[in-house]
């Protein structure tokens, strides 16, 4: 390579990286490890507040004290076919733009209000995009398991034992400590 | 081949140390013969390996779910109701140890100290004379050489230090064993067992069976267990010791005596046969992380590498004497193979108790024994099957359509709704051996040590079709005089081998002719070799077999120590 060409090159990328802002850079890239589908960090942005939306902390923790948006990219990242991963990213791509169209916003930049008439759009399953009915499923789903199969929720909501030492055949609903 | 020492040397080895093999060891070793158990898989340290077994749910990563590249690259161990997360570490990965499927069969396998006793289903019925008498009376195979007479001291022996909960029902079909007080059935279960009974002459719903400790007796304190605690975790290991496994008790209680040596990573080649002397002198085994070849040298062998394995073993152990495998003068070895048929489910839900439910955990469920062709055949197919039965009571209303945000907190919190009780059954048909259902080594194909893979060609005949379809009519008969509603039934057309009762092709016998094994499980052609794991089984019944195969093992283990202070071996 030509010396001129070299110090071309070197002033273009690094003016390249000059321009880009730098909260951009830092958010292109999700907080979690994924080996098989790619998320931006805007997009993890997204579904967390999707999530937190679904499942709002209360006086119980919700998705986003629970970290549910990283159970969510980790579980469809490790634990789905290749099918339901590009469904899900796909819904996933397209999510805001469909907000955008439904209720004049953004879903990250909507209001309670907006967001809420969306969701009920959504959950009513009419007419509704099949890649984004998908991905809020996918989502739904992964934020109620993360919420139910955590620890909060299995020692406080429903208590798991480990070791119950018994067994009851017929035992009164009265009883149950359910 | 290494050079012979004494370290080589010993009065006994075992190849295998699941179910069986743990059992021969232990017989061995507590009358002071100096043992070798071979093990080609890692060591697994009661408790101490049993890296899951005091996880919480939420300490798992995939919430138990088998994450799907393992399940894409191992799809045949994905489908075993038992491989999750929490114990996919004991279970051996299709890539890891490749066989050929001449015909579709579904390998389960677990290569480790305990083998698959650490994840079986700990079910333990006994078989009675209506199953050694079966194929004399119905006409297949060959006839049993032992009765239930010859056996049932050793069940007893073998359910005594194993601990075994159950109910004395007094069945003939289902002989009464050495029991620890049972756990409760459900009301429905006993509205069920008390409707059968008074509908049905010779059907009977009884608790099942299983291995677990109800109630400690000295000899299950002395191998350190304790009272099995209801966890319901058993397949990720028990840190009560409180179910049978080989890790927990066999092993343990036979390295105690000092006359133990455990080997792992020590892959079995082949038995060696010394032509002069007319007997099998030691075995080859290839270490497998050296892959070093190595001899050991004992004046008794026992084979108990699990049914498949112990097959391939003998096969693959040729010599001029014995060309097509050791003990194999009528080429029927790896022949007459068969397994149980799960392939039939029904469920249904009952609208009653509803004052009731059920409180804490139970390992085990209810049992109907085989009541098709028992006393004399009266179907167009033979033989019959068993079923299980569980009921529970399930959550209602637990749909979260249209909800989101507080709505959806709120119901996900609140006090659950109880739904009506589930009811459940699956068949466990006995199927018939047949020549026509075989393994064999592969001619081209071998392992990472040299060693041939098996090729399995087995499959389902007409029997098993007829059979399953009348597990479906019965069944939903019974279901549906019972009150039972909203009954659905399945055949999951399952390949054979999820059952992972793999039995047969070193069948026991009463000629050299026609069998492979003599009474007392002896290779007929080289009577210093025992086979007592399920390649030994003429016959498949019903019952889950692991408590068979202890019972054989222990007395065939006796009956060699015998021979041997005879001078007969």
């Amino acid at each position: 390579m030509k010396r001129r060409t070299v110090i071309k090159n070197v002033v273009f990328f690094s003016a390249g990286a000059v321009l880009l802002p730098s909260c951009l850079q830092q958010s292109s890239k999700p907080s979690v490890v994924l080996k098989n589908i790619k998320v931006s960090g805007e997009q993890e942005e997204l579904v967390a507040a999707l999530s937190e939306f679904i499942l709002p902390t209360t006086s119980s923790p919700g998705a986003k004290q629970l970290s549910a948006h990283q159970y969510i990219l980790m579980m469809v990242d490790d634990c789905f076919k290749k099918d339901d991963q590009e469904k899900f990213i796909k819904g996933l791509q397209q999510f805001n733009e469909f907000a955008k169209k439904k209720s004049g916003e953004m879903f990250t930049d909507a209001d309670v209000s907006k967001r809420t008439g969306l969701l009920k759009t959504i959950e009513s399953k009419k007419d509704i995009p099949e890649d984004i009915l998908s991905f809020y499923n996918i989502t739904k789903r992964l934020t109620i398991q993360s919420f139910t199969g955590s620890k909060y929720y299995l020692t406080e909501v429903r208590k798991y034992e480990m070791v119950p030492g018994r067994f009851h055949g017929c035992f009164p609903v009265t009883n149950s400590k359910l | 081949m290494g050079v012979t020492n004494d370290k080589m040397k010993y009065d006994a080895i075992v190849i295998g140390s699941g179910m069986s093999g743990g059992w021969a060891a232990k017989e061995f070793c507590d009358k002071g013969f100096k043992t070798l158990l071979l093990e080609r898989g890692r060591d697994v340290k009661h408790i101490k390996d049993y890296p899951t077994t005091n996880m919480y749910p939420w300490e798992f990563k995939h919430g138990g779910q088998v994450p799907q590249k393992i399940q894409d690259e191992s799809p045949i161990v994905s489908k075993c109701y038992a491989f999750r997360e929490d114990t996919m570490h004991f279970f051996v990965k299709d890539d890891e140890h490749p066989y050929v499927q001449e015909k579709p069969f579904d390998w389960i396998r677990g290569y480790q100290v305990g083998g698959k006793s650490i994840m079986w289903a700990r079910q333990t019925q006994r078989w009675s004379d209506f199953d050694y008498e079966g194929p004399a009376r119905d006409g297949f195979a060959v006839d049993w050489p032992i009765r239930y007479k010859d056996i049932a001291p050793w069940y007893s022996y073998v359910e005594k230090f194993v601990g075994i909960s159950g109910n004395k029902d007094g069945l003939a079909v289902l002989p009464d064993g050495e029991f620890l007080p049972a756990w409760e059935l459900t009301c429905v279960e006993n509205y069920f067992k008390d409707f059968i009974g008074k509908n049905y002459k010779d059907r009977h719903v009884i608790y099942a069976r299983c291995a677990h400790i109800t109630q400690p007796q000295p000899i299950h304190i002395e191998q350190g267990r304790g009272q099995c605690q209801s966890r319901t975790l058993c397949q990720r290991g028990c840190p009560f010791g409180g179910y049978f496994n080989a890790n927990s008790s066999t092993i343990p209680w036979a390295l105690k005596t000092g006359n133990l040596t455990l080997r792992p990573f020590s892959v079995v080649h082949s038995i060696i046969y010394d032509e002069k002397k007319g007997k099998a002198t030691g075995v080859r085994v290839i270490d497998a992380n050296t892959k070093e070849a190595i001899e050991f040298t004992a004046p008794v062998i026992f084979v108990n590498a699990s049914a498949l394995n112990s097959n391939l073993i003998l096969l693959n152990s040729t010599s001029s004497r014995f060309p097509n495998g050791l003990g194999n003068d009528n080429g029927l070895m790896g022949k007459y193979f068969a397994f149980h048929n799960y392939r039939a489910r029904i469920s249904g839900t009952y609208d009653g108790f509803k004052e009731f439910t059920t409180d804490g955990k139970r390992p085990t469920s209810a049992y109907m024994p085989r009541f098709r062709n028992v006393e004399k055949q009266e179907t167009d197919f033979l033989r019959g099957y068993a079923a299980g039965f569980a009921s529970f009571r399930g959550y209602a209303n637990e749909g979260t359509d249209g909800l989101f945000g507080e709505e959806l907190k709120n119901k996900l919190t609140a006090k659950p709704e109880l739904g009506v009780w589930g009811v459940g059954s699956h068949m466990m048909g006995e199927t018939i051996p047949k020549e026509t259902n075989f393994v064999t080594l592969d001619k081209d194909k071998k392992d990472a040590w040299g060693i041939p893979l098996l090729k399995m060609s087995v499959e389902y005949d007409d029997n098993d079709e007829k059979m399953t379809k009348d597990f479906i009519e019965q069944m939903t008969e019974m279901y549906t005089k019972a009150g039972f509603t909203d009954i659905k039934t399945t055949d999951s057309n399952n390949a054979p081998g999820l059952d992972i009762h793999e039995m047969g092709g070193v069948r026991m016998g009463h000629e050299p002719k026609t069998s492979l094994l003599n009474k007392w499980n002896q290779l007929h052609a080289c009577t210093n070799v025992f086979v007592t794991d399920g390649a030994c089984m003429t016959s498949t019944s019903t019952q889950n077999p692991s408590l068979t195969y202890m019972a054989l093992t222990a007395r065939a283990a006796n009956h060699a120590m015998e021979e041997m202070k005879k001078g007969n071996l």
